[in-house]
Parts: structure tokens; C-alpha cells; sequence
């Protein structure tokens, strides 16, 4: 079955069966291996990537229901070589150990700061019940998320 | 406490992994993401019985199936794949194992033969064009079973008439290990003035790594070499075994490369099916072959963890002292051993069960037992959190009994650090430590002496606060090759380092382990720029192929940077000491006058005489005028093989508040102090002991494996095993201290699962002190703590 | 894991939809897909054709209609719910937003439909308890033409639904001046093991004159408690809620049905308290 989409901004066109799941479509299609599939049961999030702006598991959804969507993946987040302000703040305060949940992690929490640039930390851990870490115990992750948003803070302080 | 260290060192510097680039970018290889051309795909089909006879299996209609290009069962292999073997047994007791025909302890079959015995159980293998289309052959494969007994608890498959497992294996038993003075702790149990007893069970976990195992396997026929890349963490062991024990090839055709791996936690360090399959296929077919598990697979097909069933008991005096410890345990390794599993159910618990305190007379006996479930491997601090959960929930409950304070208890117990090192008579000497600073740290930090307050201050809250201590000697750094000879480690248990510079001055650092997620790209680099003096930029470090890296043992017990760090540390040195005594002749002075600092050698009070680290590289790779009997280049390895493990040790204490109207738990704060000996990167460490902790909580709080009377697991995915979130992990204040262990030359000790150890128990024991009660089995739900309030103290 | 094979289709129209869905009992639709994708994958669902309602704008939006009574077209996500400034204002400060501030986690959210989570049903689910205690009825068009589904009756099969019939919408009526929802959470699925609905209306005399009672999560589905309403009405806050009877609540390998009896009292007592509050700010 035809599906038409964007990826990362890119046309992509595909001849699916049904049945395939937009992961498998992103991973073993378009080659774009950053997005992961750690469960079966749309639990974990390390699937996580964008369908028209809003964070959600490809492991949970039909690749030829998202025919028409924008897909953007880990890979189209920023731009080669440059790193988001999210991105930085967990590479240099660590909140990544294996690697493996941390791409459906940063599509999850791009979201967050989209609706709110400055979270709180209960606001950033409930946010991450969608998205299962075994390496860190989350407490890097939600330090470099208060760090972004700090920094958004005294953006905002100093536009004033 | 502030570690000491000189300024602008490498050593002990909090420097962001380099290796999280890749991660956040999500461009980091995973092996699931390595898909060489014209790869084809392998699923399993898994057994759905716990015991079951395979009576026939029909795989005509698979075999036809589109896109299909194998269907193998059991038969089909019999003769050219051996079983897997076991390399760690029991040591220096009577074991009894499923054959091999090489006579090693073998651990069961790459397809089940006749007979399955666990859920999960590989039965036939399909290969084809997709995922997609293997699997749907898969599941049009017919196997007719006639359902067996099963038995699935280890104490009722030791009773008479209770279904065998294993032709080999009479009764079901394994192995029946002890360690320390039977009579001596029996007669001071008998005579003791006080003796508190309780019966444990230490749950069965699935460790539950993000990234589920898989493999790929590549065939060259015009070499007839075989390339696996797959989630091993110990690359040149697997390489070893499944060369010359299942495949039955020579060691020089096969080559083994994990890339980066998703988290481990014990389970990616044994052997599996799939991975002399795909090898196996890979040649049969003619086209590299990939298999990828999945969650529901991984649940049921991974190796566990835990799983100790106990009764144990602690006898002391009225007025504090521990005069004697006793564990029975029944240890459930599952349908087969896998690959290390009987010898961390018994020594790694046995030998650890007196924890930093000096018992006179110990003694464990470990029952390792057979039954119809997932085998057993390690999981996070492996052994020792067992050992440790029983002795931290005694403690407490000894300190009731004489109505003393739960740290005075643990205080007057604990090994003195006059009296280190110290033999605790189950087998270990610990090296070095101070249990007694740690403790009182950690009280400090606690504001320990302010808890009755906090507890009124909760009650008026409407809330029960408990506080837990918890404190442990974790064994680590699984090394000494011949000490380990005595563990029933069928193998050595060195590692290795590499250091090579090239003639622009970088270098190459090649080690032997693995890293699952411990950033080991970043803190060995430091290692070798802190005792090399240049810039980490310069440094690269290689790992995880067997055909690049030195021989190294892998990635397990807390071993990579307590006997692989020293191995680089070593081959450094060794790297700086020619290059000293190349440039010193290079200047025409003698090399005791040549000073070295941050990438020059020099002669002081002789400006003119310098020499470049980077020029005397290139001097090296040129060879002219080398002084007599140098060999040309840097390029030095070295094994190191400790002489005795190390010792990490520390204390925690958890403050829980507990809804008695509903028994909801909240882990309010958690203080950990940790002991690991000098720290290479403390941003790197800080995130284990977190990661370790959260692991914990998991256990004591949701986390149980559970499996019907018949085998079947009940908890085969995350819908159902319930892991801890974001919103689980409580607010930490950690602290360290830095006793340096004296078994090698860095005084490093392991840092990746010690302080999962202490946790379940810091958890467990302020559940009990908010409840006033006296046990509560894991994992502690909200129900549990209600009908524990509700039915009172002696539940 | 990875479905077995069926076809799809996506139509454009709901009388399409509702006839393809209609012409296979092996047919099932297709709507913001966090259940049915999971069982898929799972080979717990082996359906024929998957009838995706995604291209049926006629079944998304919010419409208020005079006097406060709210219609959500069925396809209308939990996220499209919770972000509505309409529903914010009206149902923010109550049950309904209280189980919008729980329930799934933001990912499942963002694809969850009201629709959806109403048809699959699953246990423990917090939008049930509000919607029995809000009077919630379903707009449902089949086969045989369309009809409305009363509040009482939704839960009353383990799925209202008849074969080839679809939600097209959920009325929701005014909330009372208090209602709340609280619930334990079950941990791997973040359900609720125990959830508990309540509305509240106080008379002059400040005490209850009208309220209902709603549970999720303890038994085979989520209903309504008359018997606790009716031991509650009349009474003065703060309202104590009588233990129910035993026979409804089950035992699972989650937690016992005593367990959730017992809960169920204590977690009414306090959406109880919540909601008075909130009726009394209001």
C-alpha cells in the first residue's frame, strides 16, 4: 500500500503492507536508525518522534495511517553537527548512560519545552511517564531539562 | 567528603562522556542497527509450556511460506551445533549438569531436542526476506507437545517424586555448596542469649535492559571466516566458547564486535541460541542473517535475576554484639544454567552474607536447584544484594530484639578499620575500607539524630515515616584468574589494556572490556592522558572486536575499571617510561635527568634540551638511532590479573512516607554514601550509584518475575512488569568516601552495581520501622503495607 | 513484535466507514490506535480489515451548546481535550479534568480519542469513572441507523458497542458545581488500580442534595455505586463514604477486591473533599 509522508522535511514515498509499523517504515525503509523499539507495548518510548508537531510512539501507530503526516525523528531535530540546547544539556550533565532510551527521551521532552520553556521537576518527571530509563534513574535527565529550562528563564529575564 | 587530588589532573575530573554525543544525536550504532547488504532475517519460535515433550514438529507450510529460505528445528542441528556450555560452577563442590559432549558442563540446547523445559525455550528458527515474513513462517509452524509436570518453586522440585528436569541431574539438584563453620555457628546460635530468625524470599527480577539482545552473523566463504557483531559484553569470551565449544570451528574464523550496547545489568555477558544460529545460517544461506528479540522475548528468554529463597538467622548477645550468622538458601536457576549463573547463586551470595560486620561464626548452604522457569543469571550487584538484604533486614530486626538503636547495632558490629584486611571465614578478605566512617556519614547526613522528630512532624501530617539503614561490603572487580580457579570459574579473569601512539603524538587506547552504557570511551582516555600528561582530545579509545582489541575478559562483576583500568594505567606507564629513555638518548643525557611535564621532556637548567611528546613519537615510529635494544614504535600491552578482588563498601539510609489509609509509599529522600576508592570521573560515577539505586527501589518496590505452577510467565511484558519511572526516584544527597584498595596500583574498586546492593534493603527497612512491623515480603506494594497495618505487628 | 497481515483502509466518509466496518465481524476500526496497535503487535487481535477513522473530520471537535452541555466528537484526542480552553473553563477545575491530568502518559495522549478510550474499555480506565459520574451519553451510529447510549449503559457489556457500530460522539453535561476523580495508580500500566469518580451538589443547608459515585479499575468494569450515593446523600461534609458491598470487586494478580473495597471508601472520602471544596469555591 502507497503511503506518502515527510520525513525529517524529506518526501518519502513507500510501498507498505498495512501492517508495517511507521517505526519499522523510519528504521528499515527510510534507514533512519535513531528511532528505537525497546518494547512491544507502546510503554517505553525510546520510539518516540513527531507526527505533526505532536510527540508520539511509531511503535503504536501504522505507517500507512501516516500518510500525509510530517514526521520529524531525531535525526531532523537540529541541524548536522549542531546540537539543541536539550541535546547539550544532557550530553554534558550525563543524562545518558547506554544511549538507547535517550533519542525517544529528547522527542518526548522537545514537546515539553515547547508548551513550557521553564518546567519544574515534578513538571518534567510526570511529563517522562511515557518514556522508560534503566541507566540512569532519570535524575541526570530531569537536571539537564531544569537546565534548558533556566537558561530559557534568564533568556527571557534578559529580553526584559 | 572532598576526594584529593592534585590540580588540573585528568584523573577525578568530572568530564562529559564524549561517547553522549553520539546518543543524544541518536547516531550511536546499536547492533540492531547494523545491517549489513543483503541481510535476511531470523525470528525464533519459542516454547509455550513450561515442560512439555516435543512429540512432532511441522514445518511445511512455514517452508513454503513467502520470502521464507530455512525453517531449522532441534533435528536439524543436532549434529552440527553443540549445546552451550556453563563456565562458572559451583566451586569446590560435587555439580551435577545437562551433558556436553566436550565434557564441560553443558547448558542447554541452541534448539530444544525432544523436550522443552522452560517458557521461552528456543524450539525452530525461521529465516527470511523481513522481520515480518519470518515471523508470520513462525507462526504457522505446528509443534504438538504433550504437556509434562512441571515444577517451578526450587524447594518443591527437590521433594521426592517431584518432575525431573535433566537425565544428568538427580533430584534436581545442582549443587549443594556451603561455605564457613557449620558446627561453630550452630553451637553459637544454640547458646546465644538472643536469636532472631526470618524467612526471605529475594524475588526473581527481569533486569530489563532498554535494548532487547540481538545478533548478526556474516560468512565469508572466501576466507570461511564468520563475523558475529551482537550485545555481548564480553566479546573474547564468547568468542572462545561459541568457536570452540557450539560451533566447532577454529577460534581463528570467527570474529566477534559488539557495538554499542543498550544497557546490560548482567544479562548480555551470556551466551545465547541466537548467536551460534545466526552464524550457523548465516553460512548455510549465504547471506548475513539478522535477529533481533523483542520485549515479550527478552522477558522470557533473557537470563534473570535474584531469586533466593531463605531462612536465616543472627544470635547475639543482650547487650549488642552479633555472635553468629546462619543462611539456608534455595537458589532457582531455572530449566538450565546459563553461562555464569551457578557460581554467582553461590558464591557471590554465600561468601558475602556477614556484610561489613565481624561475625565469629558464619555459615551459608546454598541448595542450587533445577525447575521449570527462565535460567538464572546476575542482575545489578548480583549475589551480594542478596546476601546484603538479609543480613540489613537481621540487623534491624536483632536490634529490636535487644532494644538498641539500629546504628549502634551496626556500629559496634562492624569490622574495625584497625583490624582490615579482614578474613570474614565465608572466603573473602576484605582488602581496606572504614564501614564505621561511612556509617556515620551517612547518619550525618541523614540528620539521624533528628528523626524522632520528623516522625512526630509526619504523623501530624497524617503520614508514617520510617528511616532504613543499610550498609554493605560489596565483592567486586571479579579478577584473580586462580582465586576465581577455585570459584569453579572455568576460565581466566584478567584484563587487559592497550596503549599505542602514533607518530602525530595521539593515541590509541584499545581495551579489552565492554562498555553497556559506563562511558568507557571517556573515563579509560582519562586514565591514560592523566598518566601520559596530554590532552584528551589526542586520545581515542577502541574497543569491543576481537580482532582489534587485546584479549580482555568483558564487562561483568564491576571488573572493567578495577582490573581493566590498572591494565591501561599499567601499559601507560610502561608507554612513558620508553619514552623517557628514548628521549633522554635522543637529548644524549641519562634518562635520570630528563623531567617530564605536560607533553615535554626536558633537562632542567638546560632550556636548549627539550624534547616533544609528539617528537619523540615520531622518533619512536622512524627507528633511527634508537639506544641499543629499543624496538621501534609505542605500542605496549598489558594484562592484569589483581592478586585478590577489591572491596567497595558504604552505608545508605532511605527515609519512606507511607498513607497508612491506603499503603502508598513515597521514598521521600535517600542518602547513599559509597566507598569505590579514588573516582576517575565523578560525573560518570554519580550517575551509576543513581542508576543503581532507582534499580533497587525497583526491586523492593514492584519488580517480580511470576510464573504459574505450570511455567507459564505471567509477567512477559511491561504492561505487566511494572519498572520505576521518573516519578519513582527520589531526592538523593549522596557523599563518598576514598579508601584506595591496595590490590591495584589506581586503588580503584568497582562502582557500576555497588550501591544497588544496600538498596532494597535501606527501602525494606524503612518500610518496617514507619509500620512497626517486622517483615514484609517483597516487592512491598501499597496492599501489602495496608494489610500489614491492618492486621498489626507480627504480620 | 510485528501484526499479522489484514488490510486497511481509511475512508472518507462515515457511512463508508460504518458499512466496511459492518461487513466483517472480523472488521475493526481504527482510531487513535494505543490499544488495538498493542494487541496487534501482540497477535492478540487477528482482525480482517482495520477501518482508520482518521480522515473523518465530522467525528473531531468540541462544540458547547447552550446551558453548558459540551459535544466532543469522538476522534477528538485526550491532548486536543486537555488543551481546550472551552473544556479548561469548564471542566478544569473537576472530575473530568482530573483524569486529564493523569491518565496515559503525554505520547498516549497525543493519539488517545475520547472515542477510542471509551470502545476498547480498558480496565482501569480513569475517563470511565468520570463519564458515569457526569452523565456522559454516547452519540453511536451503526449499521441500523444512529442511537444514543446512556451514561448507566456504557459500561454495562465489557463494551457497549454492537458490532459495526461507532462512537461519533460523547455528550457531556454541565459539571456539577464539585466533582473530582482520585485514583491509585497501578504501576506498569499507569491505570488505575482503583480509581473513584465523584460529583456533588450541596443544598442551603450545606448538605448533599444530589451526588454520584463512580468506580474504575476495581472490577470487571467501571460503574456506578447508587447504594454508597444514596447512604451519602443528605449527610454533611466532610462526607465519610461506607465501605461497599463486597460482591462487585475482584481479586487480580495486581491487588485483592478487598483491597479495592476498602480503597474504594477511602478514595471516594477524599474526591469527595476535593469536590466539595470545589463546589463551595465555586
Amino acid at each position: 500500500m502507497r503511503t506518502d509522508l515527510k520525513v525529517n522535511g524529506s518526501p518519502v514515498q513507500a510501498d507498505v503492507e498495512p501492517r508495517v509499523l511507521l517505526v519499522d517504515l523510519l528504521r528499515d525503509v527510510v534507514g533512519l536508525t535513531g528511532t528505537k523499539v525497546a518494547c512491544d507495548t507502546a510503554q517505553c518510548g525510546s520510539c518516540v518522534v513527531h507526527v505533526n508537531g505532536m510527540s508520539q510512539k511509531s511503535c503504536a501507530i501504522l505507517a500507512v495511517a501516516a500518510d500525509g503526516a510530517d514526521v520529524t525523528t531525531i535525526e531532523g531535530i537540529d541541524e548536522p553537527g549542531e546540537l539543541t540546547g536539550l541535546q547539550t544539556a544532557l550530553r554534558d550533565l550525563h543524562g545518558t548512560q547506554c544511549g538507547f532510551c535517550t533519542p525517544g527521551m529528547i522527542m518526548s521532552l522537545l514537546e515539553l519545552l515547547r508548551r513550557n520553556p521553564t518546567p519544574n521537576e515534578p513538571e518534567i518527571r510526570t511529563w517522562l511517564t511515557g518514556n522508560l530509563c534503566r541507566c540512569t534513574g532519570y535524575h541526570s535527565v530531569v537536571r539537564a531539562v531544569l537546565r534548558v529550562a533556566q537558561e530559557a528563564a534568564s533568556a527571557k529575564e534578559g529580553a526584559k | 567528603m572532598t576526594q584529593e587530588t592534585a590540580t588540573q589532573r585528568v584523573f577525578g575530573a568530572a568530564i562529559p562522556p564524549r561517547e553522549n554525543a553520539g546518543f543524544v544525536r541518536g547516531e550511536a550504532v546499536f547492533t540492531a542497527d547494523y545491517t549489513p547488504p543483503g541481510t535476511i532475517h531470523m525470528e525464533l519460535l519459542r516454547s509455550e509450556h513450561g515442560h512439555a515433550k516435543i512429540v512432532s514438529i511441522d514445518t511445511t507450510t512455514a517452508a513454503a511460506m513467502p520470502g521464507v529460505r530455512a525453517v531449522i528445528t532441534g533435528a536439524d542441528i543436532a549434529e552440527k551445533l553443540l549445546p552451550l556450555p556453563c563456565i562458572w560452577i559451583p566451586g569446590g563442590v560435587e555439580s551435577h549438569f545437562p551433558p556436553h559432549p566436550y565434557g564441560v558442563p553443558g547448558a542447554g540446547f541452541v534448539l530444544a531436542q525432544e523436550r522443552v523445559r522452560f517458557i521461552g525455550e528456543s524450539v525452530a528458527a525461521v529465516v527470511a526476506d523481513t522481520p515480518y515474513q519470518a515471523l508470520d513462517a513462525v507462526n504457522a509452524i505446528v509443534v504438538e507437545y504433550e504437556p509434562l509436570p512441571a515444577v517451578v518453586d526450587p524447594r518443591a522440585a527437590l521433594a521426592e517424586g517431584a518432575p525431573q528436569l535433566h537425565e544428568a541431574v538427580k533430584g534436581n539438584l545442582n549443587a549443594y555448596w556451603t561455605c564457613g563453620d557449620k558446627d561453630g555457628t550452630d553451637k553459637a546460635i544454640e547458646a546465644a542469649e538472643v536469636v532472631v530468625e526470618l524467612d526471605i524470599v529475594n524475588q526473581r527480577t527481569i533486569n530489563n535492559p532498554m535494548e532487547p539482545r540481538a545478533a548478526v552473523g556474516e560468512y565469508d566463504p572466501a576466507t570461511d571466516c564468520y563475523t558475529l557483531h551482537a550485545t555481548s559484553q564480553s566479546p573474547h569470551n564468547h568468542r572462545f566458547l561459541l568457536a570452540a565449544l557450539v560451533l566447532g570451528i577454529p577460534f581463528n574464523k570467527l570474529r566477534l564486535v559488539a557495538t554499542n550496547i543498550g544497557g546490560s545489568f548482567g544479562t548480555k555477558g551470556y551466551l545465547y541460541p541466537d548467536m551460534p544460529l545466526v552464524l550457523y545460517l548465516a553460512k548455510e544461506l549465504g547471506v548475513p542473517v539478522k535477529w533481533v528479540d523483542t520485549r515479550h522475548g527478552l522477558m522470557r528468554s533473557t537470563v534473570q535475576g535474584r531469586d533466593h529463597t531463605q531462612k536465616v538467622v543472627v544470635a547475639g548477645t543482650r547487650d549488642g554484639k552479633i555472635t553468629a550468622l546462619r543462611c539456608t538458601s534455595w537458589s532457582n536457576l531455572g530449566a538450565y544454567p546459563s553461562t555464569i549463573g551457578p557460581g554467582v547463586a553461590t558464591a557471590l551470595m554465600g561468601r558475602s552474607i556477614s556484610g561489613p560486620y565481624e561475625i565469629p561464626h558464619a555459615f551459608a548452604e546454598v541448595y542450587a536447584v533445577f525447575t521449570n522457569v527462565v535460567p538464572l543469571g546476575a542482575q545489578r550487584g548480583s549475589g551480594r544484594a542478596e546476601a546484603t538484604y538479609l543480613m540489613e533486614r537481621l540487623a534491624d530486626r536483632y536490634a529490636d530484639a535487644i532494644g538498641m538503636d539500629r546504628a549502634e547495632v551496626r556500629l559496634r558490629n562492624m569490622v574495625p578499620p584497625e583490624k582490615l584486611p579482614y578474613d570474614n571465614g565465608l572466603g573473602w578478605t576484605y582488602d581496606s575500607g572504614d564501614y564505621p566512617t561511612a556509617l556515620r556519614l551517612a547518619l550525618q547526613h541523614a540528620g539521624y539524630d533528628d528523626v524522632d522528630r520528623l516522625k512526630a512532624e509526619a504523623r501530624e501530617r497524617g503520614k508514617l515515616l520510617g528511616v532504613g539503614i543499610s550498609s554493605y561490603v560489596a565483592i567486586c572487580g571479579v579478577g584473580p584468574s586462580t582465586r576465581m580457579s577455585k570459584e569453579g570459574m572455568l576460565g581466566g579473569t584478567w584484563e587487559s589494556g592497550n596503549v599505542r601512539v602514533h607518530p602525530s603524538g595521539e593515541i590509541a587506547v584499545t581495551i579489552g572490556s565492554q562498555s553497556t552504557g559506563q562511558s568507557h570511551e571517556t573515563v579509560f582516555a582519562q586514565i591514560v592522558a592523566d598518566v601520559l600528561q596530554v590532552s584528551m582530545d589526542v586520545i581515542r579509545v577502541y574497543r569491543s572486536d576481537t580482532e582489534k582489541a587485546p584479549y580482555g575478559q568483558g564487562t561483568y562483576g564491576s571488573r572493567s575499571y578495577s582490573v581493566g583500568g590498572p591494565a591501561l594505567y599499567l601499559a601507560a606507564q610502561e608507554i612513558l617510561l620508553k619514552m623517557r629513555t628514548a628521549a633522554a638518548a635522543f637529548m644524549g643525557v641519562d634518562q635520570s635527568v630528563v623531567e617530564y611535564r605536560d607533553g615535554v621532556f626536558s633537562v632542567p637548567g638546560d632550556p636548549d634540551k627539550t624534547k616533544t611528546f609528539a617528537d619523540t613519537a615520531m622518533a619512536l615510529w622512524y627507528g633511527w638511532n634508537l639506544p641499543p635494544g629499543m624496538q621501534p614504535t609505542l605500542d605496549e600491552t598489558v594484562f592484569f590479573d589483581p592478586p585478590d578482588f577489591n572491596y567497595p563498601f558504604g552505608s545508605h539510609i532511605a527515609f519512606v512516607e507511607i498513607d497508612a489509609t491506603t499503603g502508598e509509599v513515597d521514598v521521600t529522600k535517600y542518602v547513599a554514601v559509597d566507598d569505590s576508592g579514588p573516582i576517575g570521573n565523578p560525573l560518570v560515577v554519580q550517575g551509576q550509584v543513581e542508576g543503581s539505586i532507582v534499580h533497587g527501589l525497583g526491586q523492593v518496590l514492584m519488580e517480580a518475575a511470576r510464573f504459574d505452577d505450570e511455567g507459564h510467565l505471567l509477567t512477559d511484558d511491561l504492561r505487566s512488569y511494572a519498572i520505576p519511572r521518573a516519578t519513582d526516584a527520589p531526592f538523593f544527597d549522596l557523599d563518598r568516601t576514598y579508601v584506595p584498595s591496595p590490590h591495584n596500583p589506581m586503588g580503584v574498586k568497582g562502582a557500576g552495581e555497588t550501591a544497588t546492593v544496600p538498596a532494597a534493603a535501606a527501602v525494606s527497612n524503612a518500610i518496617c520501622d514507619a509500620i512497626g512491623v517486622r517483615d514484609i515480603p517483597m516487592p512491598i506494594t501499597p496492599e501489602k503495607i495496608w494489610r500489614a497495618l491492618r492486621d498489626g505487628a507480627d504480620t | 513484535m510485528i501484526p499479522t497481515t489484514f488490510e486497511y483502509t481509511a475512508p472518507d466518509t462515515l457511512a463508508d466507514a460504518v458499512r466496511i466496518l459492518a461487513a466483517d465481524p472480523a472488521n475493526v476500526a481504527l482510531a487513535g490506535g494505543n490499544g488495538l496497535i498493542t494487541l496487534l503487535q501482540r497477535r492478540e487481535l487477528l482482525p480482517a480489515t482495520v477501518v482508520d477513522l482518521r480522515k473523518l473530520d465530522v467525528l473531531r471537535g468540541m462544540r458547547l451548546a447552550s446551558g453548558g452541555r459540551l459535544w466532543i466528537g469522538a476522534m477528538t484526542t485526550l491532548t486536543e481535550l486537555t488543551d481546550d480552553p472551552r473544556v479548561r473553563a469548564a471542566h478544569g477545575n473537576g472530575a473530568l479534568g482530573d483524569v486529564l491530568a493523569v491518565t496515559g502518559d503525554p505520547q498516549a495522549r497525543n493519539r488517545a480519542t475520547i472515542g477510542g478510550t471509551i470502545a476498547s474499555a480498558a480496565p482501569g480506565s480513569d475517563l470511565a469513572a468520570a463519564l458515569l459520574v457526569m452523565d456522559a451519553t454516547l452519540d453511536v451510529i451503526g449499521p441500523d441507523g444512529s442511537r444514543v447510549i446512556k451514561s448507566d449503559d456504557i459500561y454495562s457489556g465489557t463494551t457497549s458497542l454492537d458490532h459495526g457500530e461507532l462512537i461519533t460522539g460523547v455528550h457531556v453535561e454541565p459539571a456539577e458545581p464539585g466533582s473530582a476523580y482520585v485514583r491509585l495508580t497501578e504501576r506498569a500500566t499507569m491505570h488505575a488500580l482503583c480509581g473513584v469518580a465523584v460529583t456533588v451538589a450541596l443544598g442551603m443547608d450545606g448538605a448533599v442534595n444530589r451526588c454520584r459515585i463512580a468506580t474504575t479499575g476495581t472490577s470487571t468494569r467501571p460503574a456506578r455505586l447508587t447504594e454508597l450515593e444514596r447512604a451519602v446523600l443528605a449527610t454533611h461534609p466532610p462526607i465519610s463514604v461506607p465501605v461497599p458491598d463486597a460482591s462487585r470487586f475482584v481479586d487480580d494478580a495486581l491487588a485483592s477486591g478487598e483491597y479495592r473495597r476498602q480503597m474504594t471508601s477511602i478514595l471516594a472520602k477524599r474526591a469527595f473533599a476535593r469536590a466539595v471544596d470545589r463546589a463551595r469555591n465555586a
